[in-house]
Formats: C-alpha cells, sequence, structure tokens
C-alpha cells in the first residue's frame, strides 16, 4: 500500500512544555486513521505539524512524498484541514462561506459550491447568517468547507468535539461516506474511542507526546485481550 | 503572490465590512461629525466668551473751537466705540466717571477730562486711554475694534479740519481735495499670485488652509483603519477563524495583504466622507457668511487627498503589522497600532500649522525618513503649485507602503499567528 503520509521522529516544544517528544507514523492511501490520545496528548501539535502550520522542532514529515515547509503550495494543494478549535465568520451567510472557501480552492467555483452545500446537509439554512448557527450546524459547515474540493488527504481535528449524539452520527456517516466515494485519506483525532472503532481503519495511541500502539481496532483487541478500545487503551498506556 | 487570492480574501473582508454597521459607522461618521464639530466649538467658543469693556467718558463735555469753528462731543466717540464693540459681539458698560471695580472687565477706554478741547484744537493732540487683560484673548480683538474705531473718528476730524483751514486761507472748495493733503501716498492695488506667479483666484486663497484641513482630517482616518486591521489578524484569531484559511492554499502573505488592503480601502471610504463632510462645513459657513461655496471644489486636490490617504494608511498598517501578529490580544495589539498612530497625529496636527515645503532642509530631510512626512508634502507641496515634487512625494509614499508592506508580510508565519500566546 502506497503512503501517503510519513511522519519520522518529529518533535515539538513551546519553551520548556514539550508537546510532542518523539512521534512516528505511516498513514496510507484511502485509510480512514484515528490519532487518540488523553487532553493535552500532542494530538493538535501533530496534526498542525502535518498540515504545514507549526514547524517541528527535529524530525520529517512527508506528505505525498513532499515537504509543507518547503514546498507548502504543493501540499496544500492536496491537503484539507479542519482545526480543532474553528469558528465561522458570524455576519456571513453559510452560502458565503462555501463562495469564499470554493473561490480560494479555485476550478469549477459553482460545483464546488454544489458540492460544499450538499456535503453540509444545511439546506436552506445556508441562506442564514453563521452566527445564528448551532454549534453542530457551524461544525457541519466547517467540514464541508474543508471536504467540498474533495482533497486527496483531510486532517480533522476532532471533528465530532460539541455535538450531540445525533449530530456527531451524521459527521461520523459524512465522514465515512465522503472517504469512501473519493478515495480520500483520512486522519482524524478523537477522545471518543466508539467513534474511533466506527469510523477508523487504522488507530494511533498517543500519549504524553509519544505513539504507544498502532493497530486496526480489532487487530489491537485481540493483541489485549480487550472487549473495547477504552481498555486497550488503559492497558497500553499503563494506567 | 497571487492577485486574484488577494482579491478574494479582499472580496470577503470587505463583504463582511459592509455588514459590520459599527465599524462602518466609526470609519465615515467619526470624520463626518467631529470635522463640523471642531468647527463649531471654535465658533462658540468665541462667542460664547463675550467681552465685557467700559468705556469712561471722563470729559463728557461738547466744545467748539473758535478760531477753527469746528465742534467735538466726547459723546459722539463713546456712541461710536459702542455701536462697534457691540457689533463685534462685546458686551459694553457707558460711565461718566470711574466705577469702583475695574477688574470685571477686560478692556477699559478711558476718554479724559478735555479730550472735546484737545480734538478740535490745532496745536493738541487728544488722547484715549486702554486698559485691557493680559491673560483674555478676545480682549485683544475687542482693543483692535477700539483702535480701528479711534483711526476712523480721527481721520473724519481730520478731514473736517484740513477743510476749515483750506477754506480760512482763501482756497475755492473745488480747487483741493482732503485726501491729497492728509494722505499723499498709499499702497495699492495689491495682487494676490499663486507660488507659480499667476494672479490668485479666490480658490487659490484658501486652498492652502483646505489643504491643511485635509491633512488634519488623515487623523481620523487612520485610527479607525489600523483598528480595523488589529482586529482583522488578532480578531480573527480569537474569534478562531484564522487557522481554517491558513490551512487552505492560500499563502499568508495573500491572507495579510488582503486584509490590509482592505482596511486602507475602508480608510479611503473615511476620507472621502472626510473630505464630503469637509465641504458641507465650508458650505454652512458660506452660507452664514454669503460667500461662494462653488470655489472650494477642486476635484484634483480631492482625488489627489484619497490616494494619499490611501497610501497612509497602507504604510500605517504595514509598519504595525508586524508587531500586531506577535500580540496575544486585540488589546494589546492595539495598544501598538495606538503608537504607531500617535506618530501619525503628531505629525499631521504639525502639518495643519506648519508648511512643511518653507522648512528649512536640515530639518525637513530628517524629517523625510517618516513616510507620513510625504503624505504631507504630497498635498502642501500640489498647493503650492509645486506639482513635481508632489509626484515625486507621492511616488516616494507608495514605494515606501508596497516595501514595508512587503516587510510586514514576510515577517509573519502561521506559526507566528497560531501560537502567539
Ligand atoms: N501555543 C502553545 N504554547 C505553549 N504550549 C502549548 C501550545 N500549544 C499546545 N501547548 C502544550 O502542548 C501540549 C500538547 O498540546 P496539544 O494541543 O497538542 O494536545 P492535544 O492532544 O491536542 O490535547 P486536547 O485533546 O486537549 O486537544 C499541551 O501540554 C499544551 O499545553
Ligand atoms: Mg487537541
Amino acid at each position: 500500500m502506497a503512503v501517503a503520509v510519513r511522519v519520522e521522529h518529529l518533535r515539538k516544544a513551546f519553551g520548556r512544555v514539550v508537546a510532542v517528544e518523539d512521534v512516528t507514523l505511516e498513514v496510507y492511501e484511502g485509510e480512514v486513521f484515528g490519532l487518540i490520545g488523553p487532553n493535552g496528548a500532542g494530538k493538535t501539535t501533530t496534526l498542525r505539524m502535518i498540515a504545514g502550520l507549526v514547524k517541528p522542532d527535529s524530525g520529517r514529515v512527508a506528505v505525498m512524498g513532499l515537504d509543507p515547509f518547503k514546498e507548502p503550495g504543493e501540499v496544500k494543494r492536496v491537503l484539507g484541514y479542519l482545526p480543532e478549535e474553528a469558528d465561522v465568520y458570524t455576519r456571513l451567510t453559510g452560502l458565503e462561506h462555501l463562495k469564499f472557501y470554493a473561490s480560494i480552492y479555485g476550478g469549477d467555483v459553482d460545483e464546488t459550491v454544489r458540492y460544499g452545500a450538499a456535503v453540509s446537509g444545511l439546506g436552506g439554512d445556508l441562506y442564514k447568517k453563521a452566527g445564528e448557527y448551532s454549534k453542530g450546524m457551524k461544525r457541519r459547515l466547517l467540514l464541508s468547507l474543508v471536504l467540498m474540493r474533495r482533497p486527496k488527504i483531510a486532517i480533522l481535528d476532532e471533528p465530532t468535539s460539541g455535538l450531540d449524539v445525533y449530530s456527531s452520527i451524521k459527521v461520523r456517516d459524512l465522514i465515512k461516506a465522503f472517504a469512501r466515494e473519493n478515495r480520500s485519506t483520512i486522519i482524524l483525532s478523537s477522545h471518543n474511542m466508539l467513534e474511533v472503532e466506527y469510523v477508523c481503519d487504522r488507530v494511533a495511541f498517543i500519549n504524553k507526546g509519544r505513539v504507544v500502539e498502532v493497530g486496526s481496532p480489532s487487530d489491537l483487541k485481540s493483541r489485549y485481550g480487550a472487549s473495547n478500545l477504552e481498555e486497550v487503551f488503559v492497558k497500553a498506556t499503563g494506567g | 503572490m497571487n492577485p486574484r487570492a488577494v482579491e478574494v480574501v479582499v472580496w470577503k473582508e470587505l463583504l463582511d465590512l459592509w455588514r459590520d454597521k459599527k465599524t462602518l459607522f466609526a470609519a465615515i461618521l467619526l470624520p463626518v461629525v467631529s470635522m463640523p464639530l471642531i468647527g463649531l466649538t471654535v465658533l462658540l467658543l468665541s462667542t460664547q466668551q463675550p467681552v465685557n469693556v467700559a468705556v469712561v467718558d471722563r470729559d463728557d463735555s461738547t466744545y467748539s473751537d473758535p478760531a477753527l469753528n469746528v465742534t467735538v462731543s466726547s459723546e459722539w466717540l463713546v456712541g461710536n466705540l459702542t455701536r462697534a464693540l457691540e457689533a463685534a459681539g462685546c458686551h459694553v458698560h457707558a460711565y461718566t466717571s470711574e466705577p469702583g471695580n475695574l477688574t470685571v472687565y477686560d478692556l477699559v477706554v478711558v476718554i479724559p477730562r478735555g479730550f472735546s478741547h484737545n480734538a478740535t484744537s490745532l496745536t493738541q493732540q487728544a488722547r484715549v486711554e486702554i486698559i485691557r487683560k493680559a491673560s483674555v484673548q478676545p480682549a485683544l480683538n475687542a482693543e483692535n475694534t477700539v483702535l480701528s474705531t479711534l483711526s476712523q473718528f480721527s481721520r473724519n476730524l481730520s478731514e473736517v479740519k484740513v477743510r476749515q483751514l483750506a477754506l480760512m486761507s482763501g482756497l475755492s472748495p473745488g480747487s483741493f481735495s482732503v485726501n491729497s493733503v492728509l494722505q499723499p501716498v498709499v499702497a495699492g492695488p495689491v495682487l494676490v499670485i499663486t507660488p507659480s506667479g499667476a494672479p490668485a483666484s479666490p480658490l487659490e486663497q484658501i486652498k492652502p488652509f483646505l489643504a491643511k484641513v485635509l491633512i488634519l482630517g488623515l487623523i481620523f482616518v487612520v485610527s479607525p483603519a489600523s483598528m480595523y486591521v488589529v482586529d482583522g489578524i488578532v480578531g480573527e484569531r480569537e474569534r478562531k477563524t484564522i487557522e481554517l484559511l491558513l490551512a487552505t492554499p492560500l499563502s499568508v502573505s495573500e491572507v495579510i495583504t488582503g486584509k490590509l488592503i482592505a482596511a486602507s480601502i475602508l480608510g479611503l471610504v473615511s476620507s472621502l466622507s472626510d473630505v464630503a463632510s469637509l465641504m458641507v462645513y465650508m458650505y454652512l459657513i458660506a452660507l452664514s457668511v454669503g460667500g461662494f461655496f462653488w470655489l472650494v471644489i477642486d476635484l484634483k486636490l480631492v482625488l489627489l487627498h484619497a490616494v494619499t490617504a490611501f497610501f497612509t494608511i497602507l504604510v500605517t498598517v504595514a509598519i504595525a503589522t508586524p508587531f500586531v501578529t506577535r500580540t496575544q490580544g486585540v488589546r494589546s495589539a492595539s495598544n501598538i497600532a495606538t503608537v504607531v498612530n500617535m506618530i501619525g497625529m503628531a505629525l499631521f496636527f504639525s502639518g495643519f500649522m506648519i508648511d512643511y515645503p518653507k522648512i528649512e532642509p536640515s530639518i525637513l530631510y530628517p524629517l523625510m525618513a517618516i513616510p507620513y512626512t510625504h503624505s504631507i508634502l504630497v498635498i502642501q507641496d500640489y498647493v503650492y503649485g509645486m506639482v513635481y515634487y508632489s509626484m515625486l512625494h507621492l511616488a516616494v509614499l507608495v514605494a515606501v507602503s508596497l516595501l514595508l508592506l512587503y516587510v510586514g508580510v514576510k515577517s509573519v508565519s502561521p506559526e507566528k499567528i497560531l501560537l502567539a500566546r
């Protein structure tokens, strides 16, 4: 299987806080890959480094074989990134968001907007100001802004954070369908083991800036003799 | 940098700005309101401060010189003074003896005993004493009114005296002119010309003043624009909208450039409303004075001012960018923007007071290191008729703003914007 994203010995410190100690990962083309770990484990920092937003102190990132810091233009063309804490422009409508981002991406803007509108599932609400949206609607709009141009690789930092059960299910199904339809690679982070087990082909446990385990959910469960991923996580981190 | 990409960012910023009525309101209404307000305040202050004048007629007599057959009454002078002073907005109190408390008056005019006698005499000069309070500025205006009334009174009297003398010496009334005796030499006509030597129209005479007010107006234009940039960069981080944008194919440079250009467009709009309000203000003045409004409009000057405002703002926001992107909150970023604004304000205020083209080169050249000096010179040189130099300074301003824009934008990386703490 071809490697979409390769990360080798990434390290990043903020002053005396070491956010990412030593992270090495391989994500294959077309798979949904989950990054799981407790608060402050270094998930967001790792994803930001892959997206080329934060420069690692040492180590290497390769996206489709390209270095995001040496060839940012090329990498940004194949990569979409949904930040963990993203918000909407309160004074713009959903549709205006779609148009703005579609214009940034270029190509057939109308077609991109149409697809984005479908992905968001917001229907008539797209004509409302995004400031009036609920949290779930906002998250779906933001997700559609990333997915609308069908990126080869999508990095989603906690796509379901703050959403209720129904919204979470909707988003999860959306991500799964999108990956299948477009044969895109997806890397997502989450605290929710259930969600990860449902959506991801493979997962990596990350704790205190290090990768402690990688594998498919079923593989990991049988290896640790656990009934769910939560048990695996507790055993793997020695908790 | 891709111009198309910058254009997309500018479009979004302007759309967002259009919906942000509060910011628009501040940018457009601030100059509209503050310009006439400044004018009104000045007007009100000068009228709300009436000057108290006492006219003390200690002479209080009428005298006819028997030899010359000329009559003068001190009452006439009191009447003339009272009319003139009241027309100038003073409170006039007439006395025939000195009032007890002189300190309540800003100006005291004393007509001494023997005034009418001396005024009609061929050997004496009549005097009028003036006591003015040093601390009251409008008292000086009242004093000038008194002096001009006195000189008019004196002039009339001398005409009468000269006519009497001429008749007494046997000249027939049509064979002499009083003026050729009293004022054999006069100046005039006085020709007002532009700096280039052509006769100046009334418009050109008030143009330098207008230009200075326009320069003062840049103060109201620069501050809302730089606050907008602070909000556009630091505010977008706080509102969590910038990270998604930075991860798109847009480069940071394109995002920041788009924001800076949008801010400059906001400034441009605000400068146009500035000029418009200035014109309305002049129009109102013209209405009340019965002057000529059409003279005020010089479209080339307005256009030049708009272009200058645009690049002045671009310079300001470009200078602020490297600092603004490195601060953590809107408040500390605003503080930095305020410091940059202060430098602008100081210079623009001096541009309101001083004719920059007349400053000594030894002072002016070092000042040119500050980009705002060129903003002032663009407008003032133009008004002075030195169009070539005006364009030269405009070129420098444009070049410096683009250079600073480049440096400012290059100093920013996504990491600096996202991780500033
Ligand atoms: N800008 C920053 N400055 C200083 N420290 C930071 C910064 N960003 C993150 N950190 C620190 O780095 C560590 C890792 O943070 P990170 O956000 O990557 O964790 P995470 O796994 O995404 O956590 P969460 O599940 O809460 O989102 C934390 O200890 C955090 O406090
Ligand atoms: Mg995180």
